[in-house]
């Protein structure tokens, strides 16, 4: 590998903070709390009162109250979004930009009513693999969109923290370099038009003066 | 004072406001599970509260305490220092007791607030506070705890038995000073006044040639008199007795009424001791009373606390029965028993289909979901480790079975395959790890042993046992946690390296796997103290049971065990391991329910010596007629007075029926021993 040339190698995924940086940043969603005891003016006991997550949790460390789930989170709600996400081209705008990581909090503890906390992270788990695979079959239409912008930028509605932390970095690193090949290309076919006296050339085939990594069958 | 159970909350409460913001609470905890246990649930609801505590194993309650005392905002004791006299050691902040041990010392129930015992339902007559309870006067047990109070690890030598002697002088002369003009003072120990204390008594209310000591006890009476009046954040506990003597006492002279009430203190000391209800229980109702009731792993931790009590002799069968009846319905409460309710179990199985479609036709696939770290109740063998190792060894080290077919001899043995024959199990199948035998068999095994199991006298072989589900639908029954545990406190040498380990054992959420029993030596497969704290223990527990059985065995064979008029005694082999005394519990044990079984032994109680370096531990055990049953041990009064008319080195443990004697002594104490109980 030439290392004087920026690195091909990809980030390690989570070796980069992103989904600890998301994790954390979940944390001031706001949830609603059954506070067991009464401090005014917000807390009183058995009223549901709205606290910021991590509120929340150190709440319910302590025992001193219980986190009521959101809407979203049943199984009732999850089930048609899955259903929906296998089977629309887009991604589903219904669910919080933070609903991996909130699920992850909140289904770590057992529960003493109904609800099954497991269910819910299978069911959540399974729409976040939908949802990723769809983003990667998207890419390349992605891609096309963005070739003409000198800052290539989509919008795509409903991503979440989650998605964006798996594919985030890959998407950084795989633009930068698709960015960085074709000013090389376009530099180099300066040089030579410059040289041969014509004007520059784009759309001809790029070729990387960066020695590619063959793999191996 | 004692903190009756209704009001256990309003202690805890005490130490918060105690410790406020930066006070600190140190946790003092015997080595043994119970105590353990006791202190990971106190641990819980401390580290909820935000208090900064520390949790340290104590060998020597004397040495601790006075550390403690300088540095704590208030004490936890665990599973230790009710009986001995705690206002000697320990002055100013503020003592909880949670100890089963009874009776525990008339000063920590009658001394101020300082001292807290937690107190269990107990019918047991108290003497009321008042004269000839000073914190000198104590009774002969906690006399000797007071001198000489190390057990394990200090060395012992025969300057200790000097200053033995001196301090009895010193007591001697201690309450010499306090009566004066009384030379005459009682030589035994029994008593727990002085013969001439009736006379001074009397000029009590007149006479100040009373010494300080004296003086504060009575400023401590009338105090605390007055305290009782006030109505305090506190419910102060008035004194249980009512005896007739103080509320009629025109009918008594003062003199006939002091004698009544020497000999109901006498009686109260020397009734022998017993045990209350577990600390890790205590703990556990605690946190109910207070807002932790609905954690699963608390409950768990009460009870390995109980079973654990239940196996070292601490509980009788109706005292682990009624425990056990409130367990299970705390259980039942936290999360529905599965077994009776058809629609819960429906309610939680999820087979995949329902996620990902809305019609389940066709096979369904069954998702295996998180147990959660369920507790649930359930009849159980009495197997030794059951799901951890074959049936075949499981029965063979099972306490029951061993004993009724008395599996010392090969009669016995050939009587255990006999059975397993006629049940229809395979000898090679038995000698597999119980989670691979063949699942037809292990669905018969219930079915065939209650057909079978009474030809051969094996009756009672179910009893109540807690279950938790640790990781995917693997099951830890408390019995083989407490054992894990207790196995892992047995064997340590070091001993703040092994209560560590015990305590991280009881933590319970990962699964020990079946192997760890079968490879003794290869320990990196999941048995590693590091890797796996429970698998090892329960190798360990295995390793302890067979030694057991092999002490006992060896025992019967070589005719070991002396009978004397007055008790039995036997001299245990030579291993460290045996020198413990819940170990030592547990070898007397089998043997009782060996002989009950043989109908060799009618009455005597045990002696049990097993030596340890340079020392001996002696262990006195009284005789039940059944397995299970309960009888007041009075071993403690009796070593303490043997030790006491002889010259030699001793010093009692934190149990009063367990004394460590040089080796040198041993047979003359043994010989006193039956001297004073012929003589008494």
């Amino acid at each position: 590998m030439n290392t004087a040339q920026p690195s091909l190698l990809l980030p390690a995924a989570g070796q980069d903070g992103s989904s600890f940086r998301a994790s954390f940043s979940a944390e001031e969603t706001h949830v609603e709390v059954i506070p067991d005891f009464t401090a005014s003016p917000s807390f009183m006991a058995g009223v549901p009162v709205q606290v910021p997550l991590w509120k929340a949790e150190l709440l319910q460390t302590r025992s001193l109250g219980r986190i009521v789930f959101p809407d979203w989170l049943s199984i009732d709600k999850l089930r048609p979004i899955l259903q929906q996400e296998k089977t629309q081209p887009l991604l589903t705008t219904s669910l919080p930009f933070y609903y991996y990581e909130l699920t992850r909090k909140l289904t770590n503890r057992p529960r003493h009513d109904d609800t099954n906390p497991d269910v819910l992270r299978l069911l959540v788990e399974d729409i976040f693999q939908v949802r990723v695979e769809k983003l990667r079959q998207q890419f390349p239409a992605y891609l096309a969109l963005m070739e003409d912008q000198d800052i290539p930028k989509v919008d795509v509605p409903g991503i979440a923290s989650a998605e964006l932390v798996l594919l985030g970095p890959f998407l950084l690193q795989a633009l930068g370099d698709r960015a960085l090949l074709l000013q090389q290309t376009k530099t180099n076919k300066n040089d030579a038009a410059e040289e041969r006296g014509e004007d520059t050339v784009t759309g001809e085939p790029i070729r990387p003066k960066v020695p590619l990594r063959r793999f191996r069958r | 004072m004692k903190l009756e159970i209704e009001y256990w909350h309003r202690g805890y409460q005490q130490i918060l406001r105690d410790c406020g913001q930066d006070g600190s609470v140190w946790i003092l905890c015997r080595p043994t599970v119970d105590a353990l246990c006791a202190a990971r649930i106190l641990s819980f609801l401390l580290r909820a509260d935000h208090i900064a505590h520390h949790l340290l194993c104590c060998t020597n309650l004397e040495e601790d305490l006075k550390q403690a005392s300088a540095v704590a905002t208030c004490v936890v004791l665990l599973h230790m220092g009710a009986p001995q006299n705690l206002t000697k050691w320990y002055q100013g902040r503020q003592i909880y007791v949670l100890d089963p041990a009874r009776p525990v010392h008339l000063a920590n129930i009658h001394a101020n607030r300082d001292i807290v015992v937690f107190w269990d339902i107990d019918e047991t007559e108290i003497p009321s506070d008042g004269e000839n309870l000073s914190g000198n006067e104590s009774s002969s047990e906690s006399e000797d705890d007071d001198e000489s109070s190390e057990e394990d690890d200090e060395e012992e030598d025969s300057s200790v038995a000097s200053s033995d002697r001196d301090e009895g002088e010193f007591e001697y002369q201690d309450e010499n000073d306090e009566n004066a003009g009384d030379p005459l003072q009682q030589q035994q120990e029994e008593n727990q006044e002085d013969s001439d204390d009736d006379d001074h008594d009397d000029d009590s209310s007149v006479g100040r040639a009373k010494k300080p000591r004296r003086e504060d006890e009575e400023d401590e009476t009338e105090s605390y008199e007055k305290e009782r009046d006030t109505t305090e954040a506190m419910e102060e506990t008035e004194p249980t007795t009512v005896p007739t003597a103080e509320s009629t006492p025109a009918l008594l002279t003062p003199r006939q009424w002091q004698q009544d009430r020497r000999q109901r203190i006498e009686r109260y000391y020397s009734a022998g001791s017993y045990y209350g209800a577990p600390a890790a229980f205590v703990a556990y109702q605690l946190a109910t009373q207070l807002r932790f009731g609905d954690h699963t792993t608390l409950l768990w931790l009460a009870c390995v606390g109980v079973t654990d009590a239940y196996w070292h002799g601490r509980l009788d069968l109706t005292g682990y029965s009624t425990l056990a009846l409130q367990l299970r319905q705390a259980c039942q409460k936290l999360d529905a028993d599965d077994s009776d309710d058809i629609a819960l179990r429906a309610r939680n199985t999820v087979y995949a289909e329902q996620l990902s479609s809305n019609g389940a036709t066709g096979e369904r696939t069954k998702l295996s979901l998180r147990g959660t770290g369920r507790v649930f109740s359930q009849p159980d063998y009495k197997f030794f480790l059951l799901r951890f190792s074959s049936l075949l060894d499981a029965m063979m080290y099972s306490d029951t079975v061993s004993t009724q077919l008395q599996l010392y001899r090969p009669a016995g043995m050939n009587k255990l395959k006999e059975l397993l024959a006629k049940m229809g199990f395979p000898l090679t199948e038995c000698q597999q790890p119980y989670a691979f035998m063949k699942p037809a068999l292990r669905r018969m095994l219930a079915s065939k042993l209650q057909e079978y199991a009474e030809e051969y006298g094996l009756e009672n072989l179910e009893y109540t046992s807690f279950l938790r589900i640790t990781g995917y639908q693997s099951v830890l029954s408390a019995a083989d946690a407490a054992h894990a545990a207790a196995a892992l406190l047995d064997f340590g040498s070091d001993k703040d390296d092994m209560f560590n380990r015990a305590l991280d054992a009881l933590q319970s959420n990962a699964p020990p796997r079946v192997m760890d029993l079968q490879n003794e030596d290869n320990l990196v497969n999941g048995g590693s103290l590091t890797g796996n704290p429970l698998g090892y223990g329960l190798h360990l527990a295995m390793k302890l049971q067979k030694k057991i059985f092999a002490a006992a065995a060896s025992l019967m064979e070589r005719n070991a065990i002396t009978s004397l008029a007055h008790f039995r005694y036997a001299y245990v082999g030579d291993e460290s391991v045996l020198a413990k005394p819940a170990v030592l519990t547990r070898l007397a044990q089998y043997l009782f329910q060996l002989h009950r079984v043989n109908g060799k032994w009618v009455g005597r109680p045990l002696i049990l010596l097993a030596k340890d370096d340079d020392f001996y531990t002696v262990a006195g055990y009284e005789y039940t007629e059944k397995a299970g049953d309960w009888v007041r041990n009075r071993w403690g009064q009796h070593f303490a007075l043997a030790a006491q008319s002889m010259t030699g080195t001793f010093s009692f443990g934190h149990d009063s029926h367990v004394i460590r004697v040089g080796s040198d002594d041993v047979q003359r104490f043994l010989e006193q021993l039956h001297y004073l109980m012929d003589s008494a």
